[in-house]
């Protein structure tokens, strides 16, 4: 028998579903909670399996439920219920394995599958229960306003978001992206939550998302140069890692039976969540024949190629600084002339704006549109790059392939 | 009666026109612009065939061969190599130099772009050390646009633009295209020496 909590402050809401699961009573025993508060009086009685539980609920609501469960009991699956969530937003929590989302108007036959899933998958061993990328991911989804003081392995840092933007961060040694990028990378983070009293100044611009991926490359890249001496720690490095380990992912069950002892199964349980992490933000599957080609490309339509891989990138061009376009790769209806002709002007008035504050040269510009982000980067002295994307794309990704390819592109592209 | 000095406000324009444009967009923004604007004048000519290559220096001296609409009359000195004794843009040039004494600040720049190797300038064998003021920037690109608007004895023909000289009486060679087009040097040198342009033309298979 399986104890399943759930928490919603709409009472007739909550009966409904305690009548609906009544069926199942001889598996789920169903306890009931109208606010977070009442929740943690549920905790300190009974031994919970699985909560089930809303974001929006006076006194005490789920995301403090969340909290306090990562703190106090990290390994409780939960279900989260939610009135919106964007299909990208699903997709990077559902692939974090964390928690499960479930849409509101709740369908009833999806709740129960899921409950079902959820105490399966807990008993198979290998699902974690609240983690930090997932909890951040829901801040961000929910658009919420908070600071989260998180706590790991003696270590303390916070993050700030206002409208569920990472606005500032710090960990006692850096605050800003430097300090967000350590925090997020952090195991068994212990996480709380309280509202912002001050208006907090923004020192963080990268999105969130990108925060993590960086993070996690930042993490592979100290673990690649524990493991391997005298090995060069290098982007480069850290992307081939990432490859691999999204081919591992996508070839291998990760098989927790075969683990002999707690600390393995830790140890396999973080691999398992950094490759689930990072292939959130990879378009798509990277086969092995894929991965080899990529290293084999030489050609600038191969490498434009890749670029219209990555997830919502749908026009890439490389055009001489003169606006004359050097190759591209464009879905039809795009005219590649006129759009290297004005592509110029743009990346030049920047590259001027940057010369006349005394900026130096530009590295990356990105303009923002109500349907999507351009991105402007120089291709050696000649050239440069524009991406065309629409409001799904990772930019974090594009940014990730600019740097790895940058010298490659500048060769190709040369005149 | 003494008039003073009067401008032409469409040179002044163009000119300080120019300096804007390296001003905010850099020089190879700017200069993109200029020579698009030029092929895109030449989009519009329509196709000229002559019977034969004496046809065609016909329509040199009689003003209707479309190059000659464009920079005035060429000489042809044999084997293919003509020259301009005037620039088309020499009026604009003086004119303002007449008022502001020097050309606007970046046009050094910009030249010094044109004849940077590039793609366009590859396709219609222009710059390459052959500019030598922005406005050759337009005025090359254009002559070798219009030229595949022209086709002699059923054959097209291309232009390679070998050399220029500035206002100020500064030579520039077309290194490139002077050998592949095999003229020499020293030919094109002495051409320049009593006109302001030279270009050699080429039947096409």
């Amino acid at each position: 028998m399986k104890n399943v909590l759930i928490v919603d402050d709409e009472k007739s809401f909550l009966l409904s579903l305690y009548e609906g699961l009544s069926s199942h009573a001889a598996d789920l025993n169903i306890h009931t909670a109208i606010t977070g508060k009442n929740a943690l009086e549920v905790f300190g009685s009974t031994h919970i399996d699985l909560v089930i539980t809303d974001l929006k609920m006076p006194e005490m609501d789920g995301f403090e439920l969340l909290a306090f469960m990562s703190k106090n009991h990290p390994d409780i699956p939960a279900i989260i219920m939610t009135a919106y969530c964007s299909s990208e937003i699903r997709k990077r929590i559902d692939a974090l394995g964390s928690f499960r989302l479930l849409e509101k108007p709740i369908d009833f036959g999806k709740m129960v599958e899921s409950i079902f899933d959820e105490l399966a998958r807990r008993t198979r061993g290998y699902l974690r229960g609240i983690t930090l990328p997932a909890f951040l991911q829901l801040v961000e989804m929910e658009k919420k306003t908070c600071s989260l003081r998180i706590t790991s392995g003696g270590r303390t840092g916070c993050l700030y978001f206002s409208e569920g933007e990472l606005m500032d961060a710090g960990n006692g040694a850096e605050t800003g992206e430097n300090a967000a990028r350590d925090i997020v990378s952090w195991e068994d983070a212990e996480i709380e939550i309280e509202g912002i009293s001050m208006e907090k100044g923004r020192n963080i611009w990268t999105p969130l998302t990108q925060i993590m991926l960086e993070a996690c490359i930042l993490k592979d890249e100290s673990e690649r140069s524990k493991n391997k001496d005298g090995t060069e720690n290098t982007i480069e490095a850290a992307m081939e890692d990432w490859d691999s380990a999204l081919t591992d992912t996508n070839s291998g069950d990760p098989d927790p039976g075969g683990l002999t002892s707690e600390a393995e199964e830790r140890e396999e349980e973080g691999k398992m969540f950094s490759r689930k992490l990072k292939s959130l933000f990879q378009a798509e599957s990277t086969s092995e024949a894929e991965k080899k080609k990529e290293e084999k490309m030489t050609g600038l339509k191969d490498m434009l190629t890749e670029f219209t891989k990555l997830q919502g990138v749908y026009a890439v061009c490389v055009v001489g600084r003169d606006g004359f376009v050097i190759d591209s790769i464009a879905r039809t209806g795009i005219d590649t002339e006129m759009f290297g002709a004005i592509a110029s002007s743009g990346f030049g008035a920047a590259e001027a704006m940057g010369r006349q504050l005394g900026k130096g040269g530009s590295s990356m510009s990105m303009l923002e549109f109500e349907n999507g982000p351009v991105m402007f980067a120089p291709v050696g002295d000649e050239a440069f790059i524009v991406i065309v994307a629409d409001r799904e794309a990772n930019l974090g990704l594009v940014r990730l392939k600019l740097r790895k390819h940058g010298r490659e592109l500048a060769t190709a592209a040369a005149i | 009666m003494k008039e003073g000095r009067i401008l032409d406000i469409a040179h002044i324009s163009f000119l300080d026109m120019i300096k804007i444009m390296i001003t905010t967009s850099g020089a190879a923004s700017a200069k993109g612009a200029l020579i698009r604007n030029a092929l895109k004048t030449a989009e519009s000519v329509s196709l000229t065939e002559y019977h034969t290559f004496n046809d065609y220096l016909k329509g040199i001296e009689t003003a209707t061969n479309p190059i000659t609409m464009i920079e005035g009359k060429s000489t042809h000195h044999g084997e293919f190599v003509f020259g301009l004794k005037d620039c088309p843009f020499g009026p604009s040039i003086r004119n303002y130099m007449e008022v502001f004494e020097k050309l606007p600040d970046g046009f050094a720049d910009f030249t010094a772009e044109f004849n940077k190797p590039s793609n366009v300038t590859d396709q219609y064998r222009v710059g390459e050390g052959a500019g030598v003021s922005p406005f050759c920037s337009v005025h090359q690109p254009m002559r070798s646009a219009f030229a595949e608007k022209i086709k002699i004895s059923g054959r097209k023909i291309r232009i390679y633009q070998l050399g220029c000289k500035s206002g100020s009486g500064k030579k520039g060679f077309a290194e490139k295209w002077i050998k592949e087009s095999r003229v020499l040097k020293s030919a094109v040198d002495a051409i320049l020496n009593n006109h302001m342009c030279c270009y050699s033309l080429k039947l096409l298979d």
